[in-house]
């Protein structure tokens, strides 16, 4: 049974602010997607939402690819970008099971070799939710598994990565996605006791 | 979002985002409009459309049952000693399953077997491997700490280049292309322009010897510089003078009836520590051996000896002397030895002794008289299965040269050289020759004061020691230039003397052109780097290792790959040659041995067959982790071998019954016997080293070295002409200027290792931190009494320069002297803890301590600096919370000393005081002289 058209379209634009952030967790931003994001729909959009886009140049890049090493690569002070070491304090904890499970069923394209990056996980996310929007209902558990496996615990991480970050853009982005994982524990009908 | 922001907008931008981003690639593919996608009627024709992978039969078949929340356990690698952990800890089927794969620690240099319990590619546990031979499954704390090591949430993923100025900090990510590319083009340029020693590979520890030779000799250059001069120069020095075959006494403790231990901390550190340490406890608790200790301070060593004394710093080689005299007076040295064995006569070694007295010896060393000669009979009767023991304590000194010297001549005076329970040693410092590496390319020639400062006759000479601790200061004074600057496990800022010289070179520009570090995590180095290439960790990587064994005969160990390497870590074998590619002009060459797993399989094709498995080569190391050949007898008295015919055949015997073949020393015509004899230039043991004197003068003494048949050991080069140095024949004690007339309040600085951390590479470690984290300065509490200080209190350290140095090494001086006419090092800040366990006139501090980078738990740091969130802080679900929870010892002073709680922070850098010191002779570093001035701090 197909979703209603309204139900699949939020589903849609959910899996794609996935798709976005997983870009943001999983790469520098580089002249293209800047320039797609001076576009003008995509202007107002990050306006309505306060996020400041700035001038398509090299030196943007080179001040954004900066601010993303020291929010996510380090060298010190940085906000490790996996879930281990958010809930262990070590790389690679028993997570990584669960996460090569999921990997059995879902195929991302990116190439990550530290399985519970969370722009991996969030590329997988936005891969389930485009088959929830694809309406098979035999899956409906599997995005609210998910999330409560392998992307909630992003939303504290956002948060440091906000208070770390030196550009308007990242910190206006990153703090968006704190209340964007916010709203999808809602969504998710996620129980924070659990 | 904002608050205000509404979710339609958020949504939008959601919209605008599906199938923008071509993930993998990080290219833009489509870019649908907000009309395309929200108008769109048929969400299932569009998301058909664009490619996705998600398996419904395997979810279904799998995960698809009806999901619990709640049911997924997070229970980590490491959850010991949490407080949830104990909910899941140990875990029944944690290890089900798990392949054991061997390795080889590397977390010291003592490089102990290891087996990594590796399960769907995670390292689960690591524990020592049996079939190692020297360390026969044991393995200390810090091997235990592997999992800290290799999972470590800082560690370095991702190649890395400076954005801003030097040391400023700040850092963008690269790609290994774009890493290698800019370091090419700079190698290239120094190559095609002749100047290849103007590229230093500057080593700390490192356990991959011939990668990095193949590469450097590739490059041709010669500018290899290490830390050996701050470690063990003077010791091996010692031992070369005695042997030349081997720098490393091994002794044979297991068998001992005798331990004499000057100085060294074989409990807690020392380069073979626990393969030692259990030969020793074997020794004594199996063998009934007694060990005495003669240290400064009270190691877990010396309190662990039967008996222990504090001698005054520096003087050990007085008592040793004090203890020759005795056995010589009392008629109970081993006369046959001597007279067969060394190159001097006991009527010699009686005029020579004469006037180092055990009442000298007291005068000097503060140890009674009574004792010395008691000690020294004992250890004469227990001969020939009695041994001194050695290390940094008795020859990190400005004579500490001179102190192992007469300390190892006690083995000789009684006999037990090469002996069984004796004084040991075996000409296999590494692997067992049997294994042969690739062809390697034909060595640099180059020369480079760096490597080869001429001010130091034995730095060099029989092995390459180097003298690391000038390096930096020659540098400032423009004795050198160096275009590029590769280091690798290197710590210098933290572990060099001079730490703020150190700094200073390290960031100007003029004086390092360019500096690529190779490291597994930001450390002080890293922080003064352009390039920082993240290392992989010694579970990720290949190596065939082996130190000098406890068993006196060869070996084979190897260390594999137990995962793939986290990130993009890489090892040199990995991207040296793609880096030697990318410089071209042949460089390739010395790469074409295929893969790294092929250069492997070639390295250990000779490790012979297991006839129980089959397997031989690597893949009998793969399976075993390490190969011993028992058919090599231990290497007990070589000297007393005899010479075969063939051997024999067309040799000459000179005057002195040196036997030659083609002018190269063989043997030694003994009472008509031919014996292979010592391999030094009388083929006997050198008690009095003519060669010593003649190098320190400069001298040719090219007919010694061919007596000898050591025949890679050279005479000085021209370059090292005009720097000559009268270096005593014979073993005697030398007095430091400065020690002998300190002032009230001056005490002789000691540092010391702990038994859970390494010099600067451990303190990282999250269950090695635990433990020692802080490093107040030790002080007697006699001598805290009169200095009107108690336990706790802070005092100021002011450290000054050797005043006998400036004399003799006026290459160091570079600080004027202040009004008083002293010349000052640091002044640093401590707080003390007094004790009994150390010489009324020291002040002791460890090393290890005093990071200011080098991860949080490194600072003592549980939070980050500008947030207010520390790593792995998640209060919510977070189970093993030691990033915020247990670090407990954080220090919340804010530098405040009144708030300060003792045993807490992460310490002071003991080597800011430290000026550099080498000893005149060799280069060692002399860590352990230095004079501080103290002051209470109010």
């Amino acid at each position: 049974m197909n979703m209603n058209a309204e139900t699949g379209c939020e589903t849609i634009a959910r899996a794609g602010l996935y798709e976005l952030y997983a870009r943001i967790l999983l790469h520098e931003i580089d002249l293209n997607t800047l320039a797609l994001f001076q576009t003008a729909d995509w202007m107002t959009c990050f306006s309505a939402l306060q996020i400041e886009i700035p001038p398509v140049n090299e030196e943007s890049v080179e001040a954004l690819a900066v601010d993303y090493c020291k929010v996510f690569i380090g060298p010190k002070d940085f906000c490790p970008p996996y879930q281990s070491v958010w809930e262990t304090g070590h790389l690679q904890s028993d997570v990584i099971d669960s996460m090569n499970e999921y990997l059995q069923v879902v195929s991302p394209v990116t190439t990550e070799s530290i399985k519970d990056h969370a722009g991996l996980q969030f590329e997988m996310m936005a891969q389930i939710l485009r088959v929830e929007a694809g309406s098979d209902e035999s899956l409906r558990q599997l995005p609210r598994a998910f999330f409560h496996d392998h992307i909630a615990w992003s939303e504290r991480m956002f948060g440091l990565a906000a208070s770390l970050a030196e550009t308007d853009f990242y910190s206006g982005l990153l703090e968006a996605a704190q209340a964007f994982l916010a709203s999808e524990k809602t969504t998710m009908q996620f129980n924070q006791e659990c | 979002m904002k608050t205000s922001q509404s979710k339609r907008q958020f949504l939008k931008l959601g919209l605008l985002s599906f199938g923008s981003f071509s993930l993998a690639g990080c290219q833009d593919s489509t870019t649908p409009t907000t009309e395309t996608v929200s108008s769109s009627k048929d969400t299932e024709s569009l998301t058909k459309a664009i490619p996705f992978g998600v398996d419904i039969e395997k979810w279904k078949a799998g995960k698809g049952r009806d999901y619990e929340l709640g049911s997924q356990k997070m229970p980590g690698i490491c959850l010991f000693p949490g407080p949830a952990a104990k909910i899941d800890w140990p875990p029944k089927d944690k290890y089900k399953g798990a392949e054991k794969v061997p390795g080889m620690c590397q977390l010291c240099s003592t490089v102990c077997g290891i087996i990594g319990y590796v399960k769907d590619g995670r390292v689960l546990k690591v524990e020592g491997n049996p079939n190692d031979p020297n360390s026969r499954g044991r393995l200390c704390a810090r091997g235990q700490a592997s999992l800290n090591h290799l999972y470590h949430p800082e560690r370095l993923l991702y190649p890395m280049k400076r954005v801003g100025k030097r040391g400023e900090g700040k850092w963008k990510r690269i790609s290994w292309e774009e890493a290698l590319d800019e370091i090419a083009e700079k190698l290239r340029k120094i190559r095609e322009a002749g100047n290849q020693e103007e590229f230093a590979f500057h080593q700390g520890r490192q356990r991959s010897k011939d990668a990095i030779k193949r590469f450097l000799d590739a490059f041709g250059t010669k500018t290899q510089l290490s830390h050996r001069s701050l470690c063990s120069g003077n010791r091996r020095a010692a031992n070369l003078a005695y042997l030349w075959e081997s720098d490393w006494d091994l002794n044979d403790c297991e068998n001992s009836k005798y331990i004499l231990n000057f100085g060294s901390n074989a409990f807690e550190a020392h380069q073979g520590h626990v393969p030692f340490l259990n030969r020793i406890q074997n020794g004594r608790f199996n063998n009934g051996a007694k060990m005495v200790t003669f240290d400064v301070r009270l190691s877990n060593t010396a309190g662990n000896s039967d008996e222990w004394f504090s001698p005054f710093p520096g003087t050990d080689g007085a008592v040793a002397l004090g203890m020759c005299h005795w056995i010589l007076a009392k008629e109970k040295y081993d006369r046959e030895f001597i007279e067969r064995w060394t190159n001097v006569t006991v009527s010699e070694l009686k005029a020579h002794l004469a006037n180092y007295t055990p009442d000298w010896a007291e005068r000097v060393s503060g140890i009674p008289s009574d004792d010395i000669k008691r000690i020294a009979m004992e250890f004469a009767e227990a001969a020939p299965a009695a041994t001194t023991m050695c290390n940094r304590g008795s020859s990190a000194h400005l004579n500490g040269f001179y102190n192992d010297r007469a300390i190892n001549l006690l083995n000789a005076l009684v006999g037990s050289v090469g002996k069984k329970g004796g004084w040991c040693w075996s000409p296999w410092g590494g692997l067992d020759p049997i294994v042969q590496t690739p062809e390697m390319p034909s060595s640099a020639k180059t020369w480079s004061v760096l490597e080869d400062p001429p001010e130091y006759p034995l730095a060099n000479v029989w092995r390459r020691m180097r003298v690391g601790e000038v390096v930096y200061l020659y540098l400032l004074q423009g004795r050198a230039k160096l275009q590029a600057y590769m280091t690798y496990n290197l710590d210098s800022p933290l572990t060099w003397p001079e730490e703020s010289l150190t700094q200073e070179v390290l960031t100007s520009e003029e004086l390092i052109n360019f500096h690529v570090c190779i490291n597994c995590f930001y450390n002080e180095t890293a922080h003064y780097a352009d390039i920082v290439l993240p290392w992989t960790t010694f579970m990720e990587r290949w190596d065939l290792d082996a130190r000098a064994s406890y068993n006196l005969r060869p070996y084979v160990g190897i260390r594999t790959p137990m995962i793939e390497p986290l990130g993009e870590s890489r090892d040199i074998r990995d991207f040296f040659p793609e880096l030697a590619a990318k410089i071209g002009g042949d460089m390739q060459k010395a790469y074409e041995y295929g893969t790294t797993e092929d250069y492997m399989t070639h390295w250990a094709k000779n490790v012979p067959v297991n006839e129980e498995t089959g397997k031989s080569g690597l893949e009998r190391l793969l399976e075993e982790g390490a190969w011993e050949n028992e058919e090599n007898e231990p290497f007990y008295e070589p000297y007393a071998r005899r010479l075969t015919d063939e051997e024999l055949e067309g040799s000459e015997v000179d005057g002195d019954g040196v036997i030659t073949k083609g002018g190269i020393g063989i043997g030694i015509l003994i009472n008509g016997t031919a014996l292979r004899g010592f391999k030094t230039p009388s083929r006997k043991m050198e008690v009095r080293s003519i060669f010593i004197n003649k190098i320190g003068l400069n001298e040719d003494c090219s007919e010694l070295i061919n007596h000898s048949g050591v025949t890679k050991t050279k005479s000085r080069p021209a370059q090292h002409a005009g720097h000559d140095l009268d270096i005593s024949e014979m073993p005697i004690w030398l007095p430091i200027d400065e020690h002998q007339a300190l002032q009230d309040d001056e005490l002789i600085m000691t540092s010391f290792k702990w038994n859970v951390h390494n010099h600067g590479r451990t303190m990282n470690l999250k269950w090695l931190a635990e433990i020692v984290h802080s490093n107040p300065a030790w002080l007697n509490t006699e001598t805290a009494s009169e200095l009107g200080l108690r336990d706790g209190d802070w005092v100021e350290l002011t450290s000054y320069y050797s005043e006998m140095l400036e004399k003799i090494s006026p290459n160091l001086n570079h600080r004027a002297p202040n009004e008083a006419g002293k010349r000052v090092v640091s002044t640093m800040r401590v707080p003390i803890v007094t004790m009994q366990g150390l010489h009324p006139k020291a002040i002791a501090m460890s090393n290890s301590c005093g990071h200011w980078q080098y991860t949080n738990v490194a600072k003592a740091k549980a939070r980050s600096e500008e947030a207010d969130y520390s790593i792995g802080s998640d209060l919510e679900s977070y189970r093993d919370s030691d990033w915020e929870r247990n670090m407990w010892w954080e220090d919340k002073s804010g530098g405040d000393r009144a708030k300060w709680i003792q045993n807490t922070g992460n310490g002071w850098n003991q080597n800011r005081l430290m000026p550099i010191a080498p000893d005149p002779i060799t280069g060692q570093q002399a860590f352990h002289s230095t004079v501080v001035h103290i002051r209470k701090l109010s």
